[in-house]
């Protein structure tokens, strides 16, 4: 088991705030700058990265950026800037986190083509399916077209392989609403509407992803899958309990038939928990509208919890359906052979929630993955976590003046030193966020799987938010590795990353593999 | 509908002081119209003489009852009454005061007054040792050992309190009942949430066989919510011996919760048997005389603590009562508030500061400008603690039932200093301008300083003339 020490105890708030992060990483962007002046590229600055110890050391890559910048023109340089080891190639999705060039409307990174593709990204398996794989559900066609030919793993992988790199497949659960055959598995919300995301309890969609999953493992030579799922159950989203802008209680799902027959396998009352989620909808709206029930919001919500059981009970359904394709997932990649490697994104709402992490027990899902990728994004993090807390402080928190509750959720998630509301979003969350997030994950998985923090690189915030910079990006991913972390990986996506910042998370880490 | 002005009077006080004069001391000081006599009782909150230790307030006998309180029934108990039951009645009369029946001697008096007299009925925490009969009916704490309290799903429990109340309202010309229970739920009890200075997680109760039977008519897996309660106790254990949980205390508490839904449910269980034998009694009341009204106890915790106050819903306890006597003691208050805090923090919330989980907790409870943490015990409550708690309680029973808060008359604390007569007057005043149906002064006349009763009896006068 590996060796770690608690926050509380090895409290680096001191020496490991932003502040010292900076500090310590000042040398750096000195001999960087001095560099650049003197016509040297930082690139140039470090010696090849030898492979030196078993940690991957990772970054997210979407199709487009090969195709607009050639293979070997991208291996090159995040082995050689980003001291990268691994690949996670963005094999299936059709969200934009992922895939595609930068967001439509951000500022384009200092390589690639500077031009959106706002007009032909389409998302999808970005590698060849094969329709064998495919017969037990209804999402058969699914290839993403808008590259053509390419096919991600294929072009990669062999040129991955000559460079020692390893290479998973990422796949996402995110799609767009005219794939065909979706129509039959979407969820229902609570209102009986249609939903845009896929139910986990749907046949359909549960032999999509073990078949997806297999046809990648028996097709080509990976490493294994990274599989993301981003999703959350019905109580967190009515309440907004994540880092999302808006709420839309009425919107929670699922309440299809699917779910109707598992939980009455479980011996959950479908009826009682859709009137306890009506229920909740209305505490909610009146909420927002800012009618204080006599008892105060945060009694009136538990009363409601307390009447209906049902409500936790559904959402746990939620978490078991997602957890189960987790599980599914594992097994079909693991039958295909047992030496691939299975990993699980956990995302960010994992870090700001409590009543998330309550739901999140590291140890259990460490019996389902080979390793877990942890969100710890920082940067982007303030505006995140300061969402988060003016959503419940406008349901179930509305009592409490904003700040205070910042503070008290501060407390109960042991984060330090990190800034008030009103500069959440342009100071961002610090390092050592990142490096009490990995002890965390650390410390619960029991050395039952590997941590692999996920690094904010340039993910894109709003207008007035703290942007990401080098020393950001290289205090980050150094936190990580002095948090005892298995490796990390670079994210969301290379195609969204600045050099200089990649050139600072490889300086991180290659000083993480120096010792 | 004139207010009530009520007192809190146990026998002890008839006995030293005799009823006329104690009767025209309450009148004239305290302008007190009606009578909360201790009838059924084992606990000196309500009962006896002042607590032993504390000072004896400036009437009535300066000395300790220890010598000979006991508690009981200070009426006399019909035994036809008792004839189905195990727990025989006749057998509970209180020993303390030899013959004497305190209704039949109070009653005649109070009512040439014009004053109005309940009967107090208190089911306790526990009970002396030489009341055997109801050691058979005591809960099962989570280690298997059967003490303390009874049980409310035990079916001799009910009909004694039943039986009770049918003997109080057939025997006597009464105007009511006001029942006092303050027991908590196994979940509360385990995590320290009320003001009792006390965390005892393993020994929550109840896990007889007549709650195994109740759980398992309402689909509770008794297994399941026992396993889940020693998890708890594990957990509570462990936080206060500082073992911190690597996602935190508070999480860790809430994946139990998650994970053992039964341990939620099982609390929830021992409210509904709270709440049976609430309801039990009042429709006996009422079968009896509908005019009779019953009348509950509303404890302390639920002004302090979040999760009380969500599992009592004030609408719903109006459909089982007349009255409720809601519990806004704000002098002894502060220390209890501070209690509770302290039991939180070193349990669920034991990584916030104690003092910012007050400065919450006060928002939650829509408490404001109340003491910090160190001042609380030494501040106490202050008297818009009173105006809200009423006004909270006003506006949950939405005209269904009357409000009369329980007013905090000299009850003993530790660190504050007895309440003065202005504690008194402002908390009185405040209860009534909230809206208050009346007030009820509390906890016992034994331990009332007069010039709180006239404090209190001006408040009341005052509030009549504006």
């Amino acid at each position: 088991m590996k060796q770690y020490k608690k926050s509380k105890e090895t409290n680096l708030s001191t020496n490991n705030s932003r502040r010292a992060f900076i500090k310590s990483s000042a040398k750096f962007t000195a001999v960087a700058a001095t560099g650049s002046m003197m016509g040297i590229s930082p690139f140039n600055i470090w010696k090849p990265y030898k492979q030196a110890d078993d940690r991957m050391h990772g970054i997210q890559i979407g199709a487009v950026s090969f195709v607009d910048e050639g293979v070997d023109k991208v291996l090159d340089i995040v082995q050689e800037r980003g001291a990268i080891n691994t690949l996670f190639l963005t094999t299936f999705t059709h969200g934009r986190g992922l895939a595609g060039r930068q967001i439509p409307g951000e500022p384009f990174p200092d390589h690639g083509p500077q031009e959106s593709d706002e007009k032909t990204f389409h998302g999808g398996n970005y590698a060849i399916p094969h329709p064998e794989y495919y017969k037990n559900t209804v999402l058969k066609e699914t290839r993403a077209p808008e590259l053509g030919d390419f096919d991600i793993l294929a072009a990669v992988i062999p040129e991955a392989r000559k460079r020692g790199m390893k290479v998973f497949a990422s796949v996402e659960d995110q799609w767009r609403p005219d794939v065909p055959g979706i129509k039959e598995c979407l969820e229902e919300d609570v209102l009986g509407r249609q939903a845009d995301t896929l139910c986990l309890f749907n046949p359909n969609v549960k032999a999509f992803w073990t078949a997806l999953v297999t046809d990648i493992s028996k097709s080509y030579d990976i490493d294994g899958v990274l599989f993301f799922n981003e999703r959350n159950g019905p109580l967190l989203n009515a309440l907004g309990a994540s880092h999302f802008q808006s709420i839309d209680s009425s919107r929670a799902t699922c309440f299809c038939k699917y779910h109707q027959k598992e939980a009455e396998k479980l011996g959950i009352d479908f009826k009682r928990a859709k009137e306890g989620y009506l229920k909740l909808d209305q505490f909610i709206k009146t909420s927002l509208k800012g009618e204080r029930p006599s008892d105060g919001y945060y009694v009136e919500f538990n009363r409601l919890l307390l009447n209906y059981p049902e409500i936790i009970a559904w959402d746990k359904l939620f978490d078991l359906g997602k957890h189960q394709i987790l599980e599914e997932v594992y097994t079909a990649v693991k039958a295909v052979n047992t030496n691939l490697q299975v990993g699980f994104h956990i995302e960010h709402v994992n870090s700001f929630n409590p009543f998330y992490r309550a739901t999140r027990d590291y140890e259990d899902l460490a019996t389902k993955a080979d390793f877990l990728k942890v969100v710890a994004y920082n940067n982007c993090g303030g505006e995140r976590y300061a969402n988060f807390i003016r959503n419940i402080g406008s349901t179930i928190f509305k009592d409490v003046p904003m700040e205070e509750l910042l503070r008290f959720n501060n407390h109960l998630l042991n984060y330090e030193n990190e800034a008030p509301l009103d500069q959440l979003d342009t100071a961002g969350l610090s390092p050592d966020y990142v490096y009490r997030e990995t002890q965390r994950a650390i410390a619960g998985v029991k050395g039952k799987c590997k941590i692999l923090p996920g690094i904010d690189i340039g993910i894109p915030t709003k207008k007035t938010s703290r942007k990401g910079s080098p020393e950001d990006a290289y205090a980050a991913t150094q936190a990580a590795y002095k948090g005892g972390a298995d490796g990390v990986i670079l994210s969301r996506k290379y195609s969204e990353m600045n050099l200089a910042a990649i050139d600072a998370a490889g300086k991180a880490i290659r000083e993480a593999i120096k010792g | 509908m004139k207010k009530t002005i009520g007192i809190q009077i146990g026998p002890d006080s008839f006995v030293d002081e005799g009823v006329e004069e104690v009767l025209d001391i309450l009148q004239q000081k305290g302008a007190i119209n009606t009578l909360y006599l201790s009838t059924f009782s084992y606990d000196r909150g309500i009962t006896g003489r002042q607590i032993p230790g504390q000072p004896f307030p400036d009437h009535g006998a300066q000395e300790s009852d220890e010598n000979y309180f006991h508690g009981g029934n200070y009426a006399q108990p019909n035994a036809r009454f008792y004839e189905k039951t195990v727990l025989k009645g006749e057998k509970l009369r209180a020993p303390d005061f030899g013959n004497l029946d305190i209704v039949a001697a109070v009653l005649p008096a109070a009512k040439k007054r014009g004053m109005k007299v309940y009967c107090s009925v208190q089911d306790g925490f526990n009970y002396p040792d030489d009341v055997d009969l109801v050691k058979n009916l005591a809960e099962v704490n989570l280690q298997g050992k059967q003490e303390g309290a009874m049980c409310f799903f035990h079916p001799e429990v009910r009909a004694f309190w039943t039986a009770l109340v049918t003997d109080l309202c057939s025997s006597y010309a009464i105007d009511g009942i006001l029942l006092f229970n303050e027991r908590n739920g196994p979940l509360l009890n385990a995590i320290g949430v009320s003001h009792a200075q006390h965390i005892e997680s393993a020994k929550v109760t109840c896990f007889c066989k007549y709650h195994e039977q109740e759980a398992k008519a309402k689909g509770i897996h008794f297994q399941k919510a026992k396993e889940g309660y020693l998890k708890l106790n594990e957990f509570v254990q462990n936080s206060l011996n500082g073992r911190r949980p690597s996602d935190g205390y508070y999480v860790e508490f809430s994946r139990l919760l998650f994970a053992y839904p039964e341990i939620m449910a099982y609390n929830q269980l021992f409210d509904q048997g709270k709440h049976q034998v609430l309801k039990d009694i009042y429709t006996q009341v009422k079968s009896i005389n509908k005019d009779l009204e019953v009348g509950f106890h509303i404890e302390h915790t639920n002004s302090f603590n979040p999760l009380y106050r969500a599992s009592r819903d004030y609408s719903e306890l109006a459909t089982m009562a007349d009255f409720l006597k809601v519990v806004v003691y704000n002098n002894c208050g502060g220390e209890r508030y501070a209690g509770f805090i302290r039991n939180v923090s070193a349990t669920v919330f034991k990584d916030v500061p104690p003092e910012e989980l007050l400065q919450i907790n006060n928002c939650l409870l829509n408490y404001t400008n109340e003491a910090s943490l160190d001042q609380l015990p030494k501040a106490g409550l202050s008297p818009d603690y009173v105006f809200r708690e009423t006004q909270r309680a006003l506006a949950g029973v939405s005209g269904k039932s009357r409000i009369l808060p329980g007013i905090d008359v000299n009850i003993p604390a530790r660190v504050k200093d007895m309440a003065t007569p202005d504690d008194t007057y402002n908390a009185t005043l405040a209860a009534l301008k909230a809206g208050a149906d009346g007030v009820i002064l509390s906890r016992k006349y034994s331990e009332m300083w007069f010039s709180n009763l006239e404090a209190a009896g001006k408040a009341a006068r005052d509030f009549e003339s504006i």
